[in-house]
This record gives C-alpha cells, structure tokens and sequence, in this order.
C-alpha cells in the first residue's frame, strides 16, 4: 500500500465526500514527470503486471487497462480520471518501468506520412 | 464500459499519430468521427485547475477554479501498425487554453466550415496557419448542397492556394476516408518541403 493511504483515514470522508478529489490521486501533484501528448499509447509491462497488488486502486487501474495498448487520452476517460490526474499516474508508472510507452509518430517524418496514405486508401 | 468492444491490441510496431477536427459547433464534427471510427467516439475530461495549466483564464473568475472540458475522440487503425486518433476540438475562444495540448504533436488538422457560419472557423484557421500545421478546409454537404462554390470558401477564409478546400460528407466514409487522405497529402508536401 502506498504510504499516502497510511496516512489518511479514508473512510473518514466517504459520506461527506463520495467523490474523492482526483489530486487526492496524486497527492496533490498537477505536473506529470514525463508530458505525455494525448495520443502517446501505453501497454502495461511484464512487471506491471506482477506489480498491480501493491499499487493504489487508481494505479491499478491504469495497469488494468493497459493490458490492451490505450492512449492517455482513453485511459482518461475509462478510468474517468481528469487527463491532468492520468498523466501524472502514468509518469509514476512509467518511471517504475510498469508501463511502455510508444511515443506518437511525427509530421516531419515523411515515409511514416506516405504510409498513412496508402494504409487509409486501402481500408 | 465504453471500451468494452474494442478489440485487444499488442503494441509492438505500433506507432500512434493523431489528426485534430476543428470547427464550430454542429457543423459536423462528431458526425465526422462516427463516420469513420473503429470505437464508438468517446469523451474524456480534462480538468484545468488554477495551477495545471499555464495559461487559463480562471483568475478572472471568481471563486471558480476548476474548469472541465470533454473532447470527443475516435480512433482508426491503419497499415497493422499505426493507431491514427482523431479528436474533435472543444469550442474556440473559452477552450482556446486546451488547443495547445489537444493539437500538440498532430500530424495535421482538417477545419470543417459551415457556409452559414463562417465566423466559427477563423480562429481554428488562425491557429493552424500560425504555428505551421499542415491543415485542409472541409466543407460538409448537408443534403448533398453545396452553398457556396468551393473558390468562394476560400476567399471568405483568406487561406492560401497551398490550403486543399474541399467538399465532403460528414456521414460518408469513403467521404471522410477522402478527408484524411488530403490532410495527409497535404502534410506529406509541407515536410518534403522543410526536408530539402
């Protein structure tokens, strides 16, 4: 268990609060260590995998799906997280090496742009 | 669960790119994203908070400091390798703050035009052309009428001849399938152009 959940009394503020505040998440941390764009696909790790027991439910989550490859922007909204909160979640994880990260392909890159175009003519 | 048909996907070799879909509200849009998305379009949230982002505007406000925008996605998978996203803008001007992150590293963007409207699209063209991103004009045949002639779009928007203005249907998908062709085309030629 992480050590922020130690240190809160969660069940304290269910009635009063059935909504936890999604900074709680982070512990009150709004800047991501890596600056995932919202395309960026993510796909949990072999030790991912090992090491969902011990994470915080959110983090869990994220492991979970991530068994199939989901960009930020999906893992947002399925586990119904704020992009902001997804994004400092998947820098922790990605620092532990829990998750891989494929990084968006880019407008420069000329072969990748000619093969888009025959791939989506030939859908 | 939104996802719940999606089908599992391994990424290796998998490469993600994204195209943004601007333009004023109804004009097309989501319609757009339906029309040619493997998933059933979704929105996630973001939230902007007072210290979350660099340049909100929730200083001006009052007493509010959070803000929630839904963006409205879909994705497409093209060439066994590549997940191409595709995401709507949230509306221009009050959500301008959200337009750096949403379009930050696209490939390019395609600006849907209502003839009726063309005040909605002008900051999306602005935006695009200022910071060089390669992007098309799209205008949605409701009913299979077009308007305006196609020259006449392009001289309401002032864009410049390198700037593909086209007519297409929302609801089609060879239509769209057209769309994303031409906004990919048009990105090929600007990088072939950088490149030499």
């Amino acid at each position: 268990m992480p050590d922020w959940m130690e240190e809160h009394d969660l069940d304290e503020d269910v009635e009063s609060t059935p909504v936890v505040r999604p900074y709680f998440i982070t512990k009150g941390r709004t800047r991501a260590k890596v600056d995932f764009p919202i395309e960026t696909l993510i796909v949990t790790s072999a030790e991912g995998e090992k090491a969902s027991v011990r994470l915080g439910f959110e983090q869990a989550q994220v492991i979970e799906v991530c068994r199939a490859a989901r960009s930020v922007a999906e893992i947002a909204s399925i586990v119904a997280i704020p992009l902001g909160v997804a994004r400092v979640v998947l820098g922790d994880l990605a620092e532990e090496g829990l998750i891989k990260v494929y990084e968006p392909g880019s407008r420069d890159d000329t072969a990748l742009l000619r093969r888009l175009i025959d791939g989506i003519r030939a859908l | 669960m939104v996802f719940a048909h999606s089908e599992p996907t391994t990424a290796k070799n998998l490469t993600p790119v994204k195209l943004v879909i601007a333009g004023g509200f109804g004009v097309g849009k989501t319609t757009f994203v339906h029309t040619i998305s493997e998933i059933r379009p979704v929105s996630t949230e973001a939230q902007m908070t007072e210290v979350s982002i660099g340049v909100d505007d929730t200083s001006k406000v009052a007493g509010k400091t959070t803000t929630t925008v839904a963006m409205d996605f879909g994705r497409l998978r093209v060439d066994g390798g590549f997940m191409l996203y595709l995401f709507g803008t949230p509306g221009q001007d009050r959500f301008g703050f959200m337009w750096d992150d949403l379009v930050r590293g696209a490939l390019g963007a395609i600006v849907l035009v209502d003839t009726r409207r063309f005040d909605d699209c002008w900051y999306a063209v602005d935006y695009f052309e200022d910071r060089d991103i390669p992007f098309v004009v799209g205008v949605n045949c409701f009913n299979g009428l077009l308007h305006h002639e196609l020259e006449d779009v392009r001289e309401a928007l002032a864009v410049g001849d390198h700037v593909p203005v086209l007519s297409f249907d929302a609801r089609d998908k060879e239509s769209t399938k057209g769309m994303l062709v031409a906004v990919l085309e048009r990105a090929l030629e600007r990088a072939l152009l950088r490149s030499m």
